[in-house]
């Protein structure tokens, strides 16, 4: 199988590896990297379980080959945590009782991360846009559109 | 797990259409191709065409309208200030594409050249007189958007071809327009039957021309002539409307086992009022 | 009962899990490898019902990097609840499409899954018998009951497709019907259906001279631990089984599915680990569903509203295998009439194989089902005599002290408070505009529950009181999501009166913690926290006696109140000790150790049913008692229903952790609403699945939820529970369904008798109606 050798940057840390092409980013960042906080659900981007975030957008890492990642940034559920400080999304999280169990929960902050990147302020149906193609069986969703809606306030300093 | 198979990272498009005509598979977003071979597809190779700058753009002009490079993504054309503007129809379908993250990495081009029936930007083409502009051995050549699709899964590329761009001529003074798709849950869903409905009026409200398409209930993405000749000629009415949409009716032939044949057939009735509704209500807010 | 004040129990607490999963730091089973391991994968099935010709191999087996390849001549030893009866691998024979044939372990997963491409299977296939009509019919006899290993009482039929047939039988129905003011009959339909937990099934197992250890995300350990041991030939203790924390249960983790062969594979490996992890698409083709149900209901009724008589005819498709289907009727057949007074009762429910993917437990596990066929009948009596459904319901509800159809004298009744607060959620009193301003029809229904929990059932706990005042907990809940491992420590926290943030639970394994019938049937709140009271008593007890040592005081002086440990010295000068400064106190220092041990089972209360009737003077140690309520709209030109109001009361019986207990309510309403709206497992004539991924099963997103939920919390708290507490688990799902046709049929006067309510199903009944409000304008 051919391989290729790429570089990038995952949870602030330069990485290069050498991949074979067909090795998709999960299977690099789960089975290479070791960041197993990215799950699969259903591997053919229906459940958002593995969802990451890619040069500032959330991406199915299960439709998206390890090589696409050359020369871009990566932020995992691994990368959220800053010297055992909870993101303040990880904590809104906690805070909202929005954790059942947690399969989908990093996939799930990690595309409310990238609404709040871009949108510190979101609307009610902002909030469940960004999360629409992250599936939870547990919650109902109700307490994981309450803790996005409180982590804008978190991150607003409310 | 994905089986192996030969991936080429092209850098231009000679190289492109040097690829395809090898047979390899042409990869921008990945979002269907990878999906498929999940599923078990083989490809012998992929060309990604990804960093191709070319195909990368999205520019508006005043004169020859919008140019939609062929892996520009879904997000990138939702948030356009332009689409926003003169083609509403267009962010209509491309925000019901599956969700944020195929939103994110989906192209145009894919998803034209992946050729559903459902593809949710394909209507909104049809719509605003698209044409499809194509490169292969032979140089470049444009084709209609109606023309491109030539059934399920197919199109009118040959196998040294592929999508440079799509080009959306400039919208006219007096129009309105709007995309609806039927969905059976409120997100990720594959078109089960979508209406298109682009309208074109003089200052006296007399409607000088129209598209009406329908997607999802043909082996392709479909303009409904009879259709659009039943809005223009006179004023929007209810009969005009209900005209429109009886002979839209007729013209659907859904062939599903997802869901009754009969219900997506007659959804063409309840939808085609709720698009011009829409398409009017839109012009009337512009003018 | 005295209402207490509780310094844990009903508050709001912080999971102890929630970090680990917001960081994703959680190790589930697919997260986890052991050294050297191998990686395993399946040959299925293509065919629903075939007889296995031959299996070439020897291709995959010469493959570089293939350790080990079996088939089921190697390994058919039966697996299930009921019978040894699923075949690990298909022996001579296929039973469903996707059942496993040929299991492979190799160096690498890609290695075993080019491996299983090389494996030829030739098939006489035959024609599947899919509907429960077929089945009963019985042209194919699946299985020779009479043959079967069983375990557990099976009541089968011989010569049939009927594994299990339970009866009950009160008063004389047929007298009753001739007297009846009315007799209405309606028949309804429930489709089959998967859990979808985002998790999918994956185990790892090592087999070696020291045993079978397992790490499986399972639901019921030591129900495994039994059944491997039974299989492999192994004493139970030479099986042990390892639980990390599991992503989504719902019964479909309740079961063995890949433990069996992932044991197989490691029983050929000389000590390799293998590893399995179940695909979405291995999900649906082979992991449990919940079965098809037919239900038909006959009832008797005066022109006052009394319920006289009822029959219940119940058809339910077990799949393939028998595995745990027939607990589902008996549990389902103790909730099929609804928690409604009613003389005299016929109810037949029979359990059927078919050439379908096997059917386990499914949260509600059977009473979804007859929810939706019982309220949905109580709705089209209301409407045939002219009555109102709440009051309907209301003159004949059960409440304590009455003795049901199957003679039992109910206590602790909570299903009028629910129906009430149900109800005020929804301002059922308030009228309501019928047709909303963009043409939908507006309507409400109601939908209520009551179900059994299996008994009897068995819990125990260990508690390790540390020499610094910690605790290590023991038990073997297993938590998947529900907080099990939350309500533990409230449950410990509030009887030991220790600071919770001081207890530890430890995860569950076989080898150290100890036994616990299972995370199923909402049971675990209940029986789990009655043993974890009694070892926090237990070192209560304990402590006493230490802490007399330590004073010198004798032990029938010393109280424990509000956590302070109270006595006196030699010379009688009161002492006290905070619990919670046991550590500093360096009390437990050169003591004997304390450990607080609590085991019980509820076999003490239990009244087996009598086979022919169905009676029992207990035949559970609790009910739970729901009633939920909708408001919705639907489009008479589209068929699509919105909730716009929901309303949810549970009776039960003592909220634990309030914030679990109403993201549990607000989960199940939204996995109810799916399962009344949009899910169905759904086979073409050939048996084959059609809609085998999560784009064509389809669940609830965030995008079709954000309807208002009222949620009540009833409290009538039941004598034996831990501080009156029963259980919540299931009862949030199983009367979604019923009240969103129930007000459907409100709505538009149209009755769909089948869920999924899909959009086109609704449409058409709506289109076709003969009876009831016209939809206006064109339909």
């Amino acid at each position: 199988m051919e391989k290729r050798t790429i570089s990038f940057e995952v949870n602030d840390r330069h990485m290069y590896m050498t991949v074979p092409v067909n090795r998709t980013l999960l299977e690099m960042l789960r089975d290479d990297i070791g960041l197993t906080g990215t799950k699969e659900g259903c591997d053919e981007g229906e459940c958002g379980a593995c969802t990451v975030i890619m040069d500032g957008k959330a991406i199915h890492s299960c439709c998206t080959l390890a090589v696409e990642a050359d020369g871009r940034t990566i932020i995992t559920i691994e990368g959220l945590q800053h010297d055992d400080m909870l993101d303040p999304i990880q904590q809104a999280f906690v805070d909202a009782g929005a954790v059942q169990c947690g399969y989908c929960t990093p996939g799930m902050i990690l595309s409310a991360k990238a609404l709040l990147d871009v949108n510190s302020t979101p609307s009610e149906e902002d909030i469940r846009t960004a999360i629409e193609g992250n599936i939870c069986r547990c919650t109902g969703y109700e307490r994981i559109v309450q803790a996005i809606s409180l982590a804008s306030d978190y991150l607003n300093g409310k | 797990m994905l089986k192996p198979f030969k991936l080429i990272s092209v850098c231009n498009l000679e190289e492109a259409v040097s690829g395809a005509a090898n047979g390899l598979k042409i990869f921008a977003g990945g979002t269907d191709i990878l999906v498929m071979m999940h599923k078990g597809a083989e490809y012998s190779g992929l060309a990604d065409i990804s960093r191709i700058e070319e195909l990368k753009q999205i520019t508006f002009d005043e004169k020859d309208g919008l140019k939609i490079g062929a892996c520009v993504t879904h997000s990138e054309i939702i948030s356009n200030e332009f689409v926003q503007k003169y083609y509403p129809a267009l962010v209509d379908g491309c925000s019901k594409i599956g969700s944020v993250q195929v939103r994110n990495k989906g192209t145009i081009g894919g998803n034209i050249c992946n050729a559903s029936p459902a593809a949710d930007s394909a209507g909104p083409l049809l719509l605003y007189d698209a044409t499809v502009e194509i490169i292969g051995k032979d140089g470049r050549r444009e084709v209609p958007a109606e023309e491109f699709f030539t059934g399920v899964k197919r199109t009118v590329l040959k196998q040294d071809e592929l999508v440079v761009c799509i080009k959306l001529p400039r919208i006219t003074e007096r129009e309105g327009s709007a995309y609806l798709k039927l969905m059976k849950r409120g997100a990720m869903e594959i078109g089960i039957m979508s209406s298109g409905i682009r309208v074109i009026c003089d200052e006296n409200g007399i409607c000088r021309d129209a598209r009406v398409t329908l997607s999802a209930v043909a082996v392709t993405p479909i303009r409904v002539r009879s259709a659009e000749e039943a809005l223009k000629g006179g004023k929007i009415t209810d009969e005009s409307i209900l005209q429109a949409a009886e002979f839209a009716y007729e013209t659907a032939q859904p062939k599903t086992w997802r869901n009754s044949e009969e219900w997506s057939k007659d959804m063409v009735k309840t939808y085609i009022p709720r698009t011009v509704d829409l398409a009017v209500e839109r012009m009337k807010r512009e003018c | 009962m005295q209402k207490q004040e509780y310094v844990y129990v009903g508050k709001r607490v912080e999971r102890p899990d929630a970090i680990g999963k917001v960081t994703g730091e959680t190790q589930y089973v697919a997260d986890m490898n052991q050294p050297h391991q191998l990686y395993a994968a399946l040959v299925r099935s293509p065919h629903a019902y075939a007889d296995i010709k031959s299996i070439d191999y020897s291709e995959a087996e010469a493959m570089e990097g293939v350790a080990v390849v079996i088939t089921g001549e190697d390994e058919h030893t039966g697996i299930g609840h009921y019978a040894a009866e699923m075949p690990t691998l298909a022996y001579k024979r296929v039973m469903y499409w996707g059942e496993p044939v040929v299991a492979i372990a190799a160096e690498t997963l890609e290695i075993a899954k080019a491996a299983c491409e090389k494996v030829r299977v030739e098939y006489e296939v035959k024609r599947p018998v899919l509907t429960l009509e077929d089945s009963l019919k019985g042209d194919v006899v699946f299985h020779d009951w009479s043959k079967l290993n069983t375990h557990h009482e099976l009541y089968f039929e011989q010569d049939t497709n009927i594994c299990q047939h339970v009866k009950v039988r009160e008063g004389d129905t047929d007298k009753a019907f001739t007297e009846a003011d009315y007799v209405i009959e309606g028949e309804y339909e429930t489709s089959g259906i998967q859990h979808v937990c985002l998790e999918g099934h994956g185990a790892i197992a090592k087999f070696d001279r020291d045993g079978l250890v397992v790490w499986t995300c399972a639901q019921s350990p030591f129900f495994m631990r039994g059944q491997l041991a039974r299989a492999f030939g192994l004493p139970q203790n030479k099986v042990r089984m390892i639980i990390p924390p599991i992503g989504g249960g719902f019964g479909n983790k309740w079961e063995l599915r890949v433990e069996p062969v992932v044991a197989a594979l490691a029983k050929r490996t000389k000590g390799r680990p293998v590893k399995i992890v179940f695909t979405r698409e291995d999900e649906f083709m082979g992991a449990y569903s919940r079965g098809a149900q037919k239900i038909k209901i006959k009832s008797g009724v005066m022109k006052d509203g009394t319920i006289v008589a009822r029959e219940v005819y119940n058809l339910q498709d077990s799949g393939a295998y028998v595995n745990g289907a027939p607990r589902l009727n008996y549990l389902s057949t103790y909730a099929c009439c609804g928690p409604y007074k009613i003389k005299n009762v016929k109810i037949d429910t029979l359990t059927l194989i078919t050439n379908k993917l096997p059917t386990s437990a499914y949260r509600g596990f059977g009473i979804q089902e007859v929810s939706w066929a019982c309220e949905c009948h109580m709705d089209d009596i209301a409407k045939t005599i002219g009555l109102d459904v709440y009051k309907f319901r209301d003159q004949n509800l059960w409440e304590d002290g009455y003795t049901t159809h199957t003679g039992e004298k109910l206590f602790s009744v909570g299903i009028r408070e629910c129906l009430q607060k149900a109800a005020e959620g929804l301002d059922w009193e308030e009228p309501y505009e019928k047709t909303a301003p963009d043409g939908r029809l507006r309507g409400r229904g109601m939908c209520l529950t009551c179900k059994i929990t299996g008994t009897p059932s068995g819990s125990a706990a260990i508690a390790k009181l540390n020499e610094d005042g910690t605790v290590d907990l023991l038990k073997s809940g297993t938590d998947m999501g529900q907080g099990n491992n939350s309500v533990a420590c409230i449950f410990f926290a509030e009887a030991m009166q220790i600071d919770i943030k001081k207890i530890n639970v430890a995860p569950v394994d076989t080898l150290y913690t100890p036994y616990e019938k299972s995370a199923t049937g909402s049971r675990l709140t209940f029986h789990m926290g009655r043993v974890l009271i009694e070892a926090a008593e237990s070192i209560h007890k304990q402590l006493k006696k230490r802490m007399g040592n330590h004073w010198g005081c004798p032990v029938d002086d010393i109280v424990i109140e509000h956590g302070i440990i109270k006595g006196h010295d030699k010379e009688g000068k009161p002492t006290e000790l905070a619990i919670n400064d046991l550590g500093k106190a360096r009390v437990l220092i050169e003591q004997d150790p304390i450990i607080g041990v609590a085991a019980h089972n509820t076999v003490d209360i239990w009244d087996k049913p009598d086979r022919d009737t169905g009676r029992s003077s207990r035949v559970s140690v609790l009910w739970f008692w729901t009633a939920h309520a909708a408001q919705i709209l639907v489009d008479p030109k589209t068929g699509e229903i919105e909730i716009e109001k929901f309303s949810a009361a549970h009776d039960v019986g003592q909220v634990i952790n309030e914030d679990s207990v109403r993201g549990q309510i607000e989960g199940g309403i939204v996995q109810g609403m799916g399962h009344a709206l949009f899910e169905e497992l759904e086979w073409n004539d050939e048996g084959v699945l059609m809609n085998p991924n999560m784009a064509d099963f389809k669940v609830p997103t965030a995008k079709d939820v954000g309807f208002p939920m009222n949620i009540s919390l009833v409290e009538v708290p039941h004598p034996e529970g831990p501080y009156g507490a029963k259980g919540i688990g299931e009862c949030c799902v199983t009367g979604v369904p019923g009240a969103i046709g129930n007000a459907l049929f409100d709505a538009a006067g149209v009755r769909v008798t089948k869920i999924p309510m899909k959009p086109d199903q609704v449409y058409l009944a709506m289109k076709e109606q003969k009876y009831g409000r016209r939809c206006e304008g064109e339909c």
